[in-house]
This record gives structure tokens, sequence and C-alpha cells, in this order.
């Protein structure tokens, strides 16, 4: 046989790059989840290319351009995982209201501000570096002021920032956000607080519920054994939120002492829970959606998908409606959990699912495809497109129509 | 179309397989240490490091000591070359009688090749294991959950594993260059220690810009001068690993490389085997018979298998002359 060495060699490197390329994929930078608002008839969501977008609720088209949330290609992106907010706001020291205000906070530690000047005329009137932490979890408003947590490693923090409205010498309105307290915790926030009898409830990474007044004084705080990332719910002074281990907890929203306790999952809780009718339906990473009665925590029944569900889904009626990161979106039956229609858009579902209570069953949802869809469930629970094509935010064109023309319909 | 889908279905399956043979483990063993280490993912990446190299260790010196008797050779292989400098057609005859020495010094030119095909996949994993289990942006975390075995309870309840490290985020790049220059500097050691001889001018310039371009290369990527650096988690891997490296090569094929880097040891090149017990003073030793028998043998033009088997005899009356002596 004879020994060539340069073989040897150039098959050594092809090896050695198909390992690599295999080895180096699968890792993704921060870019956020893309679950949207819907405010009046627009659908407002920051996409996971650092824009705030306005898209019209019937036919997907921008009804403003969008607005860039990052300043130059240098910087470091500004994914937002929390959901943009609205909150009517008022004039200071007064109950005139001025307008309502959208807030967004981002991934590196970015407050904004955007009103709508006329009819989609969106503009931000307002960016603070509010801190050097990240802002994983999303805004609570309530009373001209929000309510934020952070992380900075293994700490965390709950920031309660008072909204300073003024006119300035032109006649234009002025915006700033003063501190008002903060309130130091040892893990990192990743949920959003939750508004409940003047009180907040957050969870925390170290794996804390707190719950705090609105002054800022801790009320009580119980511990877990396992990291608590999901947003929680509460309902008939009962918390509701699901851990990392794999459990899933109700608590009194008094005392913090349990109620009861769901451990049949097989991976965390991610997603805020969402309730209907003394139901309470526990998205999981295990990828299945567990309804639990909740007043025993006995499940009910348990819908399966094909992989994570990260996003909290939404009640349509008497429907469930959840996506997955198995690219499919799951209709149910409420009552029974029957799965009565499904979509598969072969793209990661990781958004929350929203409704519009007015449109008549059409929901609405990013995918990981940079992608802002709108299906509408039929009664019989079959998902059909609503909008000619999605609206994708990395291929954005100036006609402000959804795009692109030449999609073809997964529903 | 067909044909896209095969290749579609067998990048999934190797996909599949990586995942649950090589990714998996890892990531579970290092959360395991984790939790092990009160906390500490420095002190796991280091363990973890240390336990994959000394699990490595049979590979590795498999490589090292082909490397070894590759340059044992080297002399010999110079001869052939010079033997068919001139003889236009000799390009054949120069590869049969080279492969006729390797054959009869037993001698596999790309057996150090081997234990690199398998070792390169391990190091790959194990970067990638490492990113996986401390990722900074919540779509990873979601990622990991689905690494993670359910039956390890200590390991799904350590999660989120606490990146601090002394100044670092094991998350992040090194915001100062003491990691990189650390990088840097281990690879450049473990550059020298497995540099092989070169044959020609040529290889001698590929050596040297190996030598020197390797280390940068990585020392480049530690940082985050070059865009976002890798995480300094991956750095500290790199940084345990070279060292470890270095060590294992050192008792394998000798500290020579290192004692001419530090020049001013020459003066003082007794001392390292006074401070080595034991078999580290044993390998020390045979280095330097074997330095000693390579001179000799190049004088001599002695074959290589002779030359070998009488460094062997001189190792051997070495070490009795040592028992005895205690």
């Amino acid at each position: 046989m004879r020994f060539n060495y340069k073989n040897y060699i150039v098959s050594f490197v092809i090896l050695s790059f198909s390992i690599g390329f295999v080895g180096c994929t699968g890792l993704t930078t921060a870019e956020g989840w893309g679950s949207p608002l819907i405010h009046d008839s627009t659908l407002i969501a920051a996409t996971m290319d650092d824009q705030i977008i306005f898209l019209n609720l019937d036919d997907g088209s921008a009804v403003a351009n969008h607005i860039d949330i990052r300043y130059s290609e240098n910087e470091m992106k500004r994914a937002i995982y929390g959901q943009p907010v609205s909150s009517p706001i008022y004039y200071d020291g007064s109950n005139e209201l001025f307008e309502e205000l959208i807030f967004v906070a981002t991934y590196n530690g970015w407050l904004h501000a955007i009103l709508d000047f006329s009819e989609n005329d969106y503009e931000i009137i307002e960016s603070e570096k509010i801190t050097d932490s990240q802002i994983i979890g999303g805004i609570l408003t309530f009373d001209n002021k929000i309510y934020l947590g952070t992380t900075d490693g293994e700490d965390g923090e709950l920031y309660s920032f008072q909204i300073s409205l003024k006119t300035n010498d032109r006649g234009n309105p002025e915006v700033s956000f003063e501190d008002d307290w903060s309130m130091k915790f040892d893990g990192g926030i990743w949920s959003t607080p939750f508004f409940y009898n003047n009180d907040l409830i957050l969870t925390t990474l170290d794996g804390h519920v707190h719950s705090v007044d609105l002054e800022g004084n801790l009320n009580w705080s119980k511990k877990f054994d396992s990291a608590i990332s999901s947003s929680p719910l509460v309902i008939n002074q009962q918390v509701l939120f699901g851990g990392f281990d794999s459990t899933f907890y109700s608590l009194d929203f008094d005392t913090g002492e349990i109620n009861w306790t769901f451990d049949e999952a097989e991976n965390w809780y991610w997603a805020t829970p969402v309730e209907s009718n003394g139901i309470i339906f526990a998205p999981s990473l295990d990828g299945n959606i567990y309804a639990l009665d909740i007043d025993s925590g006995r499940k009910k029944w348990e819908i399966q998908t094909g992989d994570a569900i990260v996003g909290s889904p939404v009640i349509i009626n008497d429907l469930i409606v959840s996506g997955s990161k198995d690219g499919s979106i799951y209709v149910a039956e409420v009552k029974s959990g029957e799965i009565l229609g499904q979509c598969n858009i072969d793209e990661k579902i990781e958004s929350d699912i929203i409704a519009d209570p007015d449109s008549s069953g059409v929901i609405y949802f990013s995918a990981r495809d940079h992608s802002f869809r709108a299906l509408k469930i039929k009664s019989n629970g079959n998902p059909d497109e609503y909008w000619e094509a999605p609206y994708f935010s990395d291929k954005l064109k100036d006609d402000k129509l959804a795009q692109p023309n030449d999609w073809a319909p997964n529903c | 179309m067909i044909g896209l889908q095969i290749v579609e279905v067998v990048l999934e399956f190797i996909g599949q397989l990586w995942n649950s043979v090589l990714i998996q483990p890892m990531v579970n063993s290092l959360v395991l240490l984790y939790s092990m280490a009160s906390s500490n993912f420095g002190i796991a990446i280091v363990i973890f490091t240390i336990i994959i190299r000394a699990g490595m260790m049979p590979l590795t010196v498999k490589q090292s000591r082909q490397m070894k008797a590759m340059s044992a050779l080297q002399p010999k292989l110079k001869e052939i070359q010079a033997k068919y400098k001139n003889d236009k057609n000799g390009r054949q005859k120069q590869s049969q009688e080279t492969m006729k020495m390797y054959k009869d010094n037993g001698v596999n030119p790309i057996g150090c090749l081997g234990p690199m095909f398998i070792q390169m996949p391990i190091f790959i994993a194990l970067y990638q294991a490492i990113i996986k289990t401390v990722p900074s942006e919540p779509e990873n975390l979601v990622v990991l959950s689905k690494y993670l075995y359910g039956w390890l309870p200590m390991v799904r309840q350590s999660i989120p594993i606490d990146s601090a490290f002394f100044w670092l985020d094991l998350a992040k790049p090194d915001p100062t260059i003491v990691l990189p220059v650390l990088v840097g500097a281990s690879m450049f050691l473990m550059q020298k220690m497995t540099t092989m001889p070169a044959m020609d001018e040529r290889q001698a310039s590929t050596n040297r810009m190996m030598l020197w371009m390797m280390p940068i290369m990585f020392g480049l990527f530690a940082s985050d001068l070059i865009g976002p650096g890798f995480p300094s988690g991956l750095a500290l891997y790199w940084v345990i690993s070279n060292l470890v490296g270095v060590v294992i090569q050192g008792f394998i094929t000798g500290w020579d490389p290192l004692i001419k880097l530090f020049s001013f040891l020459k003066f003082n090149k007794s001392e390292p085997v006074v401070a080595l017990a034991g078999s580290a003073a044993t390998l020390i030793e045979e280095e330097e018979i074997y330095e000693n028998s390579k001179d000799e043998r190049e004088n001599s033009g002695g074959s290589g298998r002779d030359s070998v088997n009488r460094v062997r005899r001189k190792q051997k009356r070495s070490r009795n002359r040592r028992n005895k002596s205690r």
C-alpha cells in the first residue's frame, strides 16, 4: 500500500471541521421570545431583531414604522423577553389622564416609553438605562408606577419607578423614571411580578416566592428546593406557580403556606399558568399541559405536545390554545383536554399566545424564524391562517405589508 | 430530493447520538460536580478537566510515544530523503523505503493521528457541554433542561449554575486580559512540548508558525478583542487542559523543550531531577539516556531498531543500578 500523508491530513482536517460544525451548532444568542401585545387595534411586539413593530391586527401589515432599539451594530443585542405593556398615565399630582403609554424593557437594562402621538404615530419619548443588570421578566405597571425585577449573576433586585410626566416649554410631553424604591434578593428575578390585593408576588432563581407590599416591605418569603423562573398567577387567594423541581405549587396568598402540590411533571415549569372556571392549566418544559383542580391540585387531564412549552397558553371560550417548541399550535377542549385541532408551522414557538377578546377567536404569536403570525381558531377547534402571510421582522420591506408574498400557508 | 431527506435523517441521527453519548453525560457530570464542589463551577470545571484528561491518558501516552518514536527516526528519514534527492524517479522508492523503515521499527506513521481522532470529538463535546451548562441566555437554559437526567434530582435542582469564579463570570468572556494571556501562554507551552522536530526547513517554518499562531489565536478567542469572546469557563478549561497536557507530555517525552525554553534552567539542569522523586526521576533519566543514545546513533549511523534496543538495554541497566543502590 502506498502511503500518502496528504490524504490522511486532508481527511483529518475535513473530519475535524465536520465534528466542529456539529459540536458548535445549537447555541443561541439572546433574542427574546417576541410575545406581542394587543393595544386597541394594533399588535405591538418586540422582535428578535431589536425592533418594536406595530402591526394591523387584521392583515399583519405595519401600521407605523418600526422603532429600532439598538443604536449601532457594535452594541450588545437588546433582546426582549417580557411582553410590552400599555398603561394609562396621569399628570403628576393629579387624576387628569394624559395618555396610554407603552413600556418595553430590554435584556441589557434599558427601559423605553412609547407614545402614540396621533393615530399610529408611535415614538419613543423616553429611553433610560435603569440598571447594569439583565431584565428578563416583564414589566408590571400600576398607578403611575413601574415594577420590574432584574438579575445580576446570583443576585436579583426588584425596582419600583415612579413615572413622572411633565409638559415641556414646547408643549410636548416628557416622561422620566424616578427611583421610588428597590429591594435586593439573593436570587435573580426572571419572573414578572404579579399585582394582587395591593401586594406584589414574585419568584426568584434561588427558589423563593416573596410577597412585597407597594412600599417595598417584605410580607413573607417561602423557600423551595429549586429555582423558580415561572411568573406566578394569583387567583382566589392562591399563589400558583411551578419550579425547577418539576413541582407545581399552590400557596396561601396571605401566609405563603403550601395549599397543595402537583409533582407528576418530568421537567421544569417555565411559563405562567392560566386559569379558567376553576381549572389551572400548568404548561411544563416536559411538553405537557396539566389541567389541575384549583382547590385540590388533582389532575383532571393532560395534553401532550412534542417538545417544551415555554410560552403561556390562552383560553378562548371553551378552548385552550398553546404553542410548543415542536413547532405546532395545539387547540384542545378545556373540559376534557381532547385535542380538537393542530397546526404545524415547523418553527419553534416560544412566545406567549395572545388573543383579542373582540376578534372572535384570532390568536397571535411569534416563532423562532422571526415571524409574527395570526391564526383564527374556528369553533370546532380547527386553526386557519388569518393573515395572507406572516410578518417577518428580519425581512423588512418598505411597503409595510406582511411578507414574503410567496409564502405558503401552513394551516 | 430523496437524497436530501436521507442526509437530513443521517444528520439528525448523528446529532442525537452526539447528544446522548457525549453531551448529556458531560453536562450531567459537570452539574453533579458543581453540586458536590460547594456550588463552585470553576472548581467543577477544573476537576472535570483533570478527570477527562486522566481518562484519556492511555490515548495521550500512545500518541506521545508514537511521536517520540517518530522523532527517533528523524535522522534515518533525512538520510532516505538525501538518498533520493536527485533521483527524478525516486519518489516512489523513497516512499517505499520510508514505509519499510517505519515497519522495521514498529512505528505507525499515522499512529499519532488515531488518538487525535478520538480526542477531537471529546474536546469539542466538552466545549459544548461547558457552554450549555452555564447559559447566560434564557433560551439556552430552556435547552439545558432537556439535557439533564430526570433520575438525578441533585442535578435538576442545582440549576441555574452560579457562574461566578474569582473575578470571572464563567458564562462570559474575561473582561481583563488575564485569562486570555494564560490561555495563550499555556497553549504556547503545550505547543512547545508537543511539536515534533522538523525534517526540513519548510516543516520547521510551519512548526514556528503553529507555535505562535495557535496561542495567539486561542488567546484572542478567549478575549473580546475580536468580537464576542468565548465564555471564560471554556478558557479556564483550556488553561487547565493545557497545563495537565504539558505535565503528561513532560513525563512521557521529557521536559527538554521547557528546559530549553527557560534557558536559565540550563545552569541548574540537575535540579528538576532532584526535585522529582520516584518515577519522575526515572523518566527524566531515561530521557537523558535517550538523548545521549540519539547523538551516538547519529554519529555511528546505526539502524533505528538497533538504537532503540540499545536505549532499552541502557535504561534497564540504569534501573538495576538504582535498585541496588537503594
